[in-house]
């Protein structure tokens, strides 16, 4: 996804080159403005998209941030789980079938296939205290 | 009526309202059995599947409450933790599937695993020397293959 994301960017940053070399300085002044703004746009908006595939999960502070996050349904998703305690977590969830331990300061990736809408829960199955956290794909 | 005749009748008919609850005693379809030769998946079968498999016998007491309670709520807590009969659903994570396996070899031996209560009514799911000699080299051989397996996804 972020492949896609800068090869269109690429594309992007060719054309802009090419319609410079092809006007007057004034013009070129207000192109490049004009047209900087939309690359910047596109890539803010491939970059927030490619993001939502692979969703970052971080465990500090005897929780999970963030609790609760949305992920795109019938998307296969890689979530990458953060721990940034002091002791090992067993990332779980029964409804994902997923079952994950992450070392302390270390991140694992996690492939969840295509998920149909509907709220998913996880935990941390070393630590009951803490409080479970729902993945809504939708 | 004496009071011991009370409170004979009272518990008879907290017994009659306590069948009355309605409980779920399913065996959801098996999407894919875990793969493994005959006589791992013999012990597997007589061990763990009637908690951790799609595939429960369930006896007769399981239909008498507050007995099924607890025989219902095993079986659902051993499905949510590992199940047989689903391992499709592991399949997408390698690192999950390998999990699952270094944890029955860590119940296993350990002992927790079958559960105590279980093996009086179960004898033939108490696991013989020989029988955790099977399941071990399956296990390892199960979690090469996913290692394999993970390292050939992209």
């Amino acid at each position: 996804m972020a492949y896609r994301a800068a090869s269109q960017l690429l594309q992007l940053r060719i054309i802009l080159i090419i319609i410079i070399f092809m006007m007057s300085m004034t013009r070129k002044i207000v192109t490049v403005a004009l047209v900087a703004g939309f690359v910047g746009m596109a890539g803010f908006a491939s970059a927030s998209h490619a993001d939502d595939a692979q969703p970052q999960l971080t465990f500090a502070n005897g929780r999970f941030e963030p609790a609760a996050f949305n992920v795109a349904a019938g998307t296969p998703i890689r979530l990458k789980v953060m721990n940034n305690g002091d002791a090992p977590i067993e990332f779980e969830s029964f409804e994902l079938n997923r079952e994950r331990v992450v070392q302390p300061g270390r991140s694992i990736t996690v492939q969840l296939p295509k998920l149909d809408p509907g709220q998913y829960h996880f935990f941390d199955d070393f630590h009951h205290e803490v409080a479970q956290g729902t993945i809504t794909a939708q | 009526m004496r009071r011991i005749e009370k409170i004979v009748a009272a518990g008879a008919v907290v017994f009659v309202l306590m069948q009355l609850v309605p409980m779920s005693r399913s065996n959801p379809p098996i999407t894919q059995d875990v793969a493994a030769p005959s006589q791992v998946e013999s012990i597997l079968r007589r061990g763990c599947y009637d908690c951790h498999s799609n595939e429960t016998r369930w006896p007769w007491y399981a239909h008498v409450a507050p007995v099924s309670w607890l025989v219902i709520r095993d079986v659902n807590h051993g499905r949510q933790h590992l199940n047989f009969s689903t391992w499709d659903k592991y399949a997408d994570d390698p690192e999950t599937a390998i999990r699952k396996l270094r944890n029955i070899d860590k119940v296993m031996h350990n002992g927790t695993m079958p559960r105590w209560y279980y093996l009086p009514e179960h004898s033939q799911a108490r696991l013989s020397d020989g029988d955790r000699e099977l399941l071990e080299d399956w296990i390892l051989q199960a979690i090469a293959a996913e290692e394999k397996r993970e390292q050939s996804q992209p």
